[in-house]
């Protein structure tokens, strides 16, 4: 999404999982490598063509944003996952499905009762300054680290964990007190990168040293930080998947303005950008560039842009006015002007490249005079100046474009619309803290699962004055009782109607207006090949053509 | 004639005390005066409120307003400006980190525009009446005029991409390892374009100075001997009068270094040049408040230096000056 | 007044900020649609019905700059004022009494005159929000001691005149003589220094928009510059008007400046 790219705050906070824009799923050629296939949009078929990986070559990232410190398990900030993941593993990686795939873990089995996951271990497996890595470590990492620093990490398996235990060297057992069904969807190297136990153990975790030096397992591994600059990474020669990586250095280089950042891919300076919109149809058109799009960002970060009413006031309270205006938003319009076509129009509360999605839910409809008859027949009659009633909307700065297409549409159905754009912070502290507003904005991101980013948004638990918890303050005991039915169902086919019940009853009860589902674009030289760019350890398995 | 110089300097360094207690005052006074609060920025999207409080008692935010401000004054002596909320270090050191880039550009913008900017004039005041001295000016009016982030685009535009002479960002090729020779070459071929959009400014400013002392000097005595001498006007115009023109042009070159800084800043941030201004952005951004109140000192210390260099310039060049 | 009118910058320069102004006041009449409204396709290359294109929401570039002019005489000019309304206090006063007085004041003045202005700008904005009001004011703050040190200087050659004296002797007080006397005379190099402070102070703003900090609830160049960046290789004419309008109107200031410059000085 545009405007959430070009401020850092927004982009930050405003997502529980990584709402990295600027990776992006789908390289879109190559599917030569069984864990790095390829949604195939905008490709070129004549890359297809299986050629062995070349080895050799430095590849040059640009990144809009600085790192800032690089240890990944202490942070949720996009920034930092970007540069650092190439430099860590997680226990299980995601593929580009988000299905779980071996990473340091081999294999693992889950107990019947969903309550106990036993992984074992690679062998041989070494941190980048050759000690041996061992189960101690992952230990380590969650206790100490992951459920201390991870926000996400924390608040997700810190409430359900009764304990972690390491019979042996290579094995790894999680005990859950309840039954627990998202874990190995929040075990990749965004979720929970793992740390170096003889690094981190007995030292001040985030001041310490190593977190600008990193030592992980990773394909690469650290040589120079030049901050605001660069991040240059080389090939680990000892790296445990046998072969791995191709290339010989990975340079991340740090530029701020998107004019400068396209201009220096098209100079050829940089072999991977993240696009503005309004770039895609030209690029797509540009020889020797191959442009991807994403569904998802890194961790699966499925983020939709959402209007937040103020349910403990009026005339919001009112379920018909909201569902009023829901028909009153040109979401078409935001998809076209601001999006440039590189996302979609929300269909409710999850985004629709999530597997829970209900897939039959219908498109919402954009029809000022149904919104009009709807306004007058629940009573909201127009006053001597026009308006039917007037409304605060509080908004980052950073959505400023969406907030003018919004002030229009209502102003079409005779609704009021008072802009309040402030900084991205201001606007949250606003709307989550001090709950001074009619409607608020928040781009809530869905992780892989819906217990990651969706549950906190509508769970009448989670009403707090906390950024990003249930904003509009919406109370459903249904609500609640399918979320927790559906956590503790292990099998996901049985989970996904108990999804669709939830997203059936939300859509009746509108309690947030559900606007865009964000995409991603971003463009790579055309014969990069094998990018994985789901994943923060995004050049695990790329090499470049010649 | 050297004491009384040094003790010149101790008298002027003091005269910078008041503004640097003012400068802290604003400082502090600000973010407590701040509406949102910082600590959101520390404990990311999903903090709890022990988290929160940790982090305010980290960052002092809990003690009496009087005693945090006493702190704030007494670490700021010691160089000690706190810690950056992003960054989670010292400010000091990320700062000092980021200096010589941004030297490195002002300098080189400096010396470029002093060149062009010194020469313009000359050329302009000779030229006086004609149509080479009214271009001059035009152009002078016009580079003083120009945004200098705009100009910046256009540059990287024209001479960057589309006739591809110079790179388009950066300090150094991200790509290669240059040492030694190479490497400074590396670096003045990435130097070229932002150097000259943040020199445009003070060359149109310097030549309009130049020309307007020049022309101050033209019925001096000692410019009538000259020519009554007999001496070409060339080395009457570079040999006399300059000299004496200089005086007036180093004053103003003095007071610009907080415009240069601020063009440094833009200009850094267009062309991903990795110095102070692209630190103010980033901390601009994410609401790094310690980093940006001391990037404020460091900026007004930086004016503070750059005028008393001035004026020591000042002194040692013009003799009839005394220690006032 | 003959002698600023026999230049041909100057005049040109004076002609340029007349029509800035004309086109500040009346925007609704010269813009086709209101600004920020969005009623046409999004990026339009220029054309007869839109003679600056339109930006990626469908608005009218041209109406955005016309509107945008607003924005940027409204920073100059509180800027200008401000600085005029502190710097000349300070500056009459500290000439005209002289002594402690003018020692302190200067002082005082100096300590500000060496304040980052971008910096304090900047600071003052991320904490309290981008209002284009409070950034005029800011900026006001820091030019100010430039007009101080102007009008004590020009009041310092006044102060000992015939005409001066004169009415001293006849019990003017002091605040009619600073008013009445000092500061009709002391005015032209004011003009000038706020002419510079003018363009000075829309220059400032401009980056600060540029940097995505400015007011968001009006049309700024600063920002429309920055908007643009995302459309920089696709739509040449987001960047190229509102940065044209930006230094026509900067120039127009510095011909002003320049020519009052050039018809105050003495002799010829």
């Amino acid at each position: 999404m545009e405007a959430v790219r070009r401020s850092i705050p927004s982009l930050i906070t405003a997502c529980v999982v990584v709402a990295l824009p600027f990776l992006l799923l789908a390289c879109g050629d190559d599917d030569a490598k069984p864990t790095a296939t390829n949604v195939g949009v905008g490709s070129s078929p004549a890359a297809t063509a299986a050629a062995a990986p070349r080895k050799g070559g430095t590849f040059v990232i640009s990144a809009s944003s600085d790192p800032g410190q690089l240890n990944p398990a202490i942070t949720t900030a996009g920034g930092t996952h970007f540069a650092a993941g190439s430099m860590y593993n997680g226990l299980v990686d995601l593929d580009k499905d988000f299905k779980p795939a071996p990473d340091l873990a081999e294999n693992w089995t889950v107990s019947e009762d969903g309550k106990t996951y036993t992984f074992k271990l690679a062998k041989g497996v070494k941190w980048h300054d050759g000690v041996p890595f061992t189960s101690a470590d992952v230990k380590f990492t969650f206790e100490q680290v992951l459920l201390k620093f991870h926000a996400r990490t924390k608040a997700g398996v810190e409430p359900v964990l009764a304990g972690i235990d390491v019979p042996d060297d290579l094995t790894v057992v999680f005990r859950f007190k309840t039954p627990y069904a998202p874990l190995l969807q929040q075990l990749n190297v965004i979720e929970a990168p793992i740390v170096a136990k003889h690094i981190y153990e007995g030292t001040d975790i985030q001041n310490n040293p190593a977190n600008l030096k990193p030592v992980g397992t990773g394909p690469f591994r650290f040589v120079e930080y030049k901050k605001g600059q660069q991040l240059t990474l080389e090939r680990n020669p000892d790296y445990f998947k046998p072969g791995l990586p191709y290339f010989d250095k990975l340079v991340f280089t740090i530029i701020p303005q998107d004019a400068t950042r396209v201009l220096a891919f098209e100079n050829k300076e940089v072999d991977y950008v993240s696009l503005p919109g309004a770039d895609v149809a030209r690029f797509e058109k540009l020889d020797g560039v191959v442009v991807g799009r994403s569904p998802a960002g890194s961790g699966g970060s499925f983020c939709v842009s959402t209007l937040i009413p103020n349910l403990d006031r009026t005339p919001l309270d009112k379920l018909e006015i909201r569902q009023a205006l829901n028909v009153a938003i040109d979401r078409q319009r935001m998809v076209k002007q601001i999006l440039f076509s590189q996302g979609d129009a929300a269909r409710g509360p999850m985004a629709s490249t999530l597997w829970s999605f209900d897939k039959l839910l219908p498109a919402f409809d954009y029809n000022t005079q149904k919104a009009n008859d709807a306004l007058e027949s629940a009573g909201a009659k127009k006053g001597a100046d026009g308006n039917r009633f007037k409304l605060t909307a509080v908004m980052p700065t950073s959505q400023a474009k969406l907030a003018e297409i919004l002030k229009e549409n209502f102003a079409a159905v005779g609704v009021a619309l008072e802009l309040q754009l402030l900084e991205v912070n201001e606007a949250n502290q606003t709307v989550f803290v001090k709950r001074d507003f009619d409607l608020g904005f928040a781009s809530y991101c869905n992780g892989p699962d819906p217990e990651i980013g969706v549950r906190r948004v509508y769970d009448s638990t989670n009403i707090k004055p906390v950024l990003f918890s249930n904003g509009a303050g919406y109370r459903n005991p249904k609500v609640d009782d399918l979320f927790n039915r559906g956590v503790a169902e292990v099998v996901r086919e049985k989970r996904v109607p108990i999804y669709a019940e939830l997203q059936k009853t939300l859509l009746a009860d509108m309690p947030y207006f559900w606007l865009l589902e964000t995409r991603n674009a971003y463009a790579v030289q055309a014969n990069l090949k094998d990018l994985r760019p789901w994943t923060s350890s995004l050049a695990e398995y790329a090499w470049l053509d010649k | 004639m050297d004491g009384r110089l040094a003790a010149y300097v101790v008298r002027r360094l003091l005269q910078a005390v008041p503004l640097m207690f003012v400068v802290l005052t604003i400082n502090f006074t600000l973010v407590h005066l701040a509406p949102g609060d910082p600590i959101t920025f520390l404990a990311g999207d999903q903090g709890n409120t022990q988290y929160f409080a940790e982090q305010r008692a980290k960052y002092d935010l809990d003690e009496p307003i009087a005693q945090q401000y006493g702190r704030y004054l007494l670490n700021a002596v010691r160089g000690d400006f706190g810690y950056s909320f992003s960054y989670g270090q010292g400010v000091f050191s990320i700062i000092l980190e980021r200096v010589p880039a941004t030297l490195l550009l002002m300098l080189t913008a400096q010396a470029l525009a002093s060149v062009l900017g010194i020469f313009g004039g000359v050329l302009a005041a000779r030229h006086r009446g004609g149509w080479v001295g009214t271009f001059i000016r035009t152009g002078a009016a016009l580079g003083y005029a120009l945004p200098v982030f705009w100009v910046g685009q256009l540059l990287i535009l024209f001479f960057a991409f589309r006739m591809g002479l110079f790179p388009t960002f950066g300090m150094e090729s991200p790509r290669s390892d240059y040492a030694g020779l190479r490497r400074i070459f590396d670096i003045a071929v990435h130097l070229v374009l932002p150097a000259v959009a943040l020199s445009l400014a003070e060359v149109g400013l310097l030549i309009r100075i130049t020309d307007a002392s020049l022309r101050d000097l033209e019925g001096a005595d000692f410019v009538r001997t000259a020519r009554a001498k007999g001496l070409k006007e060339r080395t009457v115009t570079y040999r006399h009068m300059l000299r004496n023109a200089l005086l007036p042009i180093i004053t103003v070159l003095g007071g610009r270094v907080g415009t240069l800084l601020t063009g440094a800043v833009l200009v850094e941030i267009v062309f991903a040049w990795p110095g102070l201004g692209r630190l103010l952005f980033q901390a601009a951004l994410t609401r790094d408040y310690p980093l940006l109140m001391a990037m404020f000192i460091v900026s007004s210390a930086s004016v503070v230096i750059a005028n008393l260099v001035t004026d020591i310039a000042y002194v040692l060049l013009d003799p009839r000056v005394t220690y006032g | 007044m003959t002698r600023y009118l026999r230049q041909p910058m100057a005049v040109a320069g004076l002609a340029l900020l007349l029509s800035l102004i004309w086109v500040a006041l009346f925007a609704p009449q010269i813009s086709s649609s209101p600004p920020k409204v969005g009623n046409a396709d999004p990026l339009i290359a220029p054309s007869g019905a839109h003679l600056f294109g339109t930006d990626d929401l469908g608005r009218d570039t041209f109406s955005n700059v016309v509107y945008g002019t607003r924005a940027a005489l409204l920073v100059g000019l509180v800027t200008a004022a401000t600085s005029l309304a502190l710097g000349g206090v300070v500056g009459i006063v500290a000439g005209y009494f002289g002594g402690y007085v003018d020692d302190f004041l200067m002082r005082v003045t100096e300590t500000f005159q060496l304040m980052p202005r971008f910096f304090l700008a900047l600071l003052m904005i991320t904490v309290f929000g981008s209002g284009l009001w409070l950034v005029s004011l800011v900026l006001g703050l820091t030019f100010w001691p430039g007009t101080a040190r102007v009008l004590r200087a020009q009041v310092l050659t006044i102060r000992g005149r015939d005409f001066i004296e004169a009415a001293r002797a006849i019990g003017a007080g002091h605040m009619r003589m600073m008013l009445r006397h000092i500061l009709p005379n002391a005015f032209a190099p004011v003009v000038v220094i706020a002419a510079t402070q003018v363009g000075g102070a829309i220059l400032t703003e401009a980056g600060l928009s540029f940097l995505g900090l400015g007011d968001p609830s009006l049309v700024t160049w600063g920002q429309m510059l920055n908007d643009s960046q995302r459309f920089f290789r696709t739509a040449w004419w987001l960047f190229v008007f509102p940065g044209a309008a930006l230094m026509v109107t900067v120039l127009a200031t510095t011909m002003i400046a320049d020519g009052l410059n050039e018809a105050l000085r003495p002799g010829r």
